[in-house]
């Protein structure tokens, strides 16, 4: 058996390393050019007063968004239910806290494996809570979401 | 290796501004408000301050856990056990906003009287998370990698069966823990998460025939750093699909170049390095859910660390699996039936652990195995389980050769056997 010393180690540890890295490349590429597989435009916000807007043409194409909101803990999942009602969800889950996974289908929970529906359901344990849910309100053209206090959930 | 830590440190420093920053943009009310889970709530109404550890309202207190019961009958030798598999207690505690604490402490086999071989105690996880932002953060202490999918997963109300798989018990080592540091990330836009995290090595001496990877897992207790290893996990969500890869790579000798030396071996960081590669899948829609999971393990050096510690290790080992369920509920309308499932699974896997052997190996084929699992989940609630299964098995032939001192009167190994498995199981 031929034996592998640390220098071979380190070049084969290093090709991997690049390979991996190129197929993680290519496979985004791949997916950000696939349109159905749920994928989630970012929007970056700030908080005025505890209140964050959104401008509604932001949902002209995407009807889910994820927002995140400078110095606010989690996420926020942003959905346009139907013409003219929102959902806002806070992508925390109610069983320890952990930042949820934006899935295909609903929210992940990779600490304990908790699962959502998109509106918040609990469709796998160990959370047996749903999501809270943030307000929302239409102002003129604005989406305004009420930032809730997110370790009381 | 060096170039390793720096990384890490640097990464440390780049962002301990984040993570070390009070934001603290709204105002505290009743800490005791709704939308607790119903452990924080029990406790909350006992009147203790638990839930905030009496540091302060905006920190926060999280007690939760999980165990597991069994009656498991061996068919083939009229054998009958039960046993309190394990009972976990979580406790974690946000201190602040970026900062949080998660621990884990098990019981397994119910009870721990010294000097007997009884059941263990142990800490499954104890590590600090730092977060960057909602989507990164950092853990460092003892904590499980992301390798396969029981081991991060593997409360009893989410898989199939009264058992973990067994290729997630012997080729992935589940609950496998270490001590060390892992960075999480998740993509902004895409559905797309990754971790990397470097861990202790494994320890070639703690390897036991037939045990696969479990003897060399360092568990955090006093576990040598005299070799490391590094561990990689990426996974997409497509759909009502999971993807995973996942990847390890580390050395296996724990010695210090003084005592390898002296036992003419080799030593260093990734000294005797054993590899590991796994991917899988996992489908859930409605009703319906499948998962698949594949692990290849080579150990290209098991002639040496045979030599060294003669545990007959293999030179490589391989696993798979695959499992198709059917919550029968689901299609079912009546109301009495909501948030109730009765699951309905098939599982089969194929395992073999010496695929290769070294020269100075000795073949085991009971270690050849194939497993068909059949059986029911009864969830009530989602956090409680009823199983009840049939494991059938088959393995290659034994090998007379492995028998050093054989009674004189034994039962004939069975490659066929069966087990009939019941178990309950929770978690809150």
């Amino acid at each position: 058996m031929q034996k592998m010393d640390r220098r071979d180690f380190l070049k084969n540890g290093c090709k991997a390393c690049l390979l991996m890295g190129a197929g993680v490349f290519i496979g985004t590429s791949f997916l950000e050019s696939c349109a159905s597989i749920g994928s989630m435009a970012l929007l970056k916000a700030k908080s005025i007063g505890g209140k964050v807007s959104i401008p509604l043409s932001e949902f002209a194409v995407q009807k889910t968004k994820l927002v995140r909101v400078s110095g606010y803990e989690y996420d926020i999942a942003v959905r346009e239910v139907s013409e003219g009602n929102y959902l806002a969800l806070l992508m925390k889950c109610t069983h320890a806290g952990q930042p949820l996974t934006k899935t295909g289908a609903g929210f992940y929970c990779t600490l304990h494996g908790s699962r959502f529906t998109p509106t918040g359901i609990v469709e796998n344990g160990p959370a047996s809570q749903p999501l809270a849910h943030m307000p929302v309100a239409v102002e003129g053209q604005q989406l305004v979401i009420t930032l809730i206090d997110a370790s009381k959930v | 290796m060096k170039g390793i830590f720096i990384c890490f440190f640097l990464t440390l420093c780049l962002f301990q501004e984040n993570v070390f920053a009070q934001n603290t943009d709204y105002s505290n009310t009743d800490k005791h408000s709704a939308g607790l889970t119903p452990a924080q709530k029990l406790i909350a109404e006992t009147g203790e301050d638990l839930l905030t550890g009496n540091s302060g309202a905006s920190s926060q207190t999280v007690l939760s856990g999980y165990g597991q019961a069994s009656f498991q009958r061996n068919n083939q030798y009229q054998d009958n056990r039960v046993n309190l598999d394990r009972v976990v207690l979580f406790v974690g505690h946000q201190f602040n906003k970026k900062i949080a604490l998660f621990t884990e402490l098990e019981v397994e086999d119910a009870k721990v009287e010294g000097g007997k071989f009884l059941g263990t105690v142990g800490m499954e996880q104890a590590y600090l998370k730092f977060s960057f932002n909602p989507r990164q953060y950092l853990v460092a202490g003892l904590f499980i990698p992301r390798i396969g999918i029981t081991n991060e997963n593997h409360l009893p109300i989410n898989y199939n069966g009264v058992e973990r798989p067994m290729v997630e018990t012997f080729i992935i080592p589940s609950t496998w823990r270490e001590i060390g540091v892992g960075f999480y990330s998740q993509l902004s836009t895409l559905p797309i998460s990754y971790s990397i995290a470097l861990v202790n090595g494994l320890n070639a001496g703690g390897f036991e025939h037939g045990t696969g990877l479990q003897g060399g897992r360092g568990e955090g207790q006093m576990a040598s750093a005299n070799n490391i290893a590094v561990t990689a996990a990426v996974n997409a969500y497509v759909q009502d699909f999971r993807f995973q890869i996942s990847g390890y790579a580390g050395g296996t000798v724990p010695l210090t170049k003084y005592q390898a030396d002296s036992l003419r071996t080799v030593s260093g960081l990734f000294a005797a390095p054993l590899y590991l590669g796994e991917a899988d899948v996992q489908y859930d829609k409605g009703g319906f859910s499948a998962k698949a999971l594949g692990v290849y393990v080579s150990y290209p050096d098991a002639d040496e660390m045979n030599t060294l510690y003669a545990d007959n290790s293999p030179q490589s080992m391989y696993g798979a699996y695959v499992e198709a369920a059917y919550d029968i509920f689901h299609s079912f309308k009546n109301p009495m039936f909501e948030n109730k499932k009765l699951i309905a699974f098939a599982r089969y896997e194929r395992l073999n652990m010496n695929a290769s052997i070294p020269s100075n190996g000795i073949i085991d084929g009971t270690l050849d195995q194939s497993h068909v699992i059949l059986g029911f989940n009864f969830l009530p609630i989602n956090n409680v389980t009823i199983k009840a299964d049939v494991r059938l098995i088959h393995t290659g032939p034994e090998n007379k050769a492995l028998l050093i001192n054989p009674p004189p009167v034994m039962f004939p190994y069975p490659q066929n056997n069966s087990f009939v498995n019941i178990g309950i199981g929770y978690s809150f």
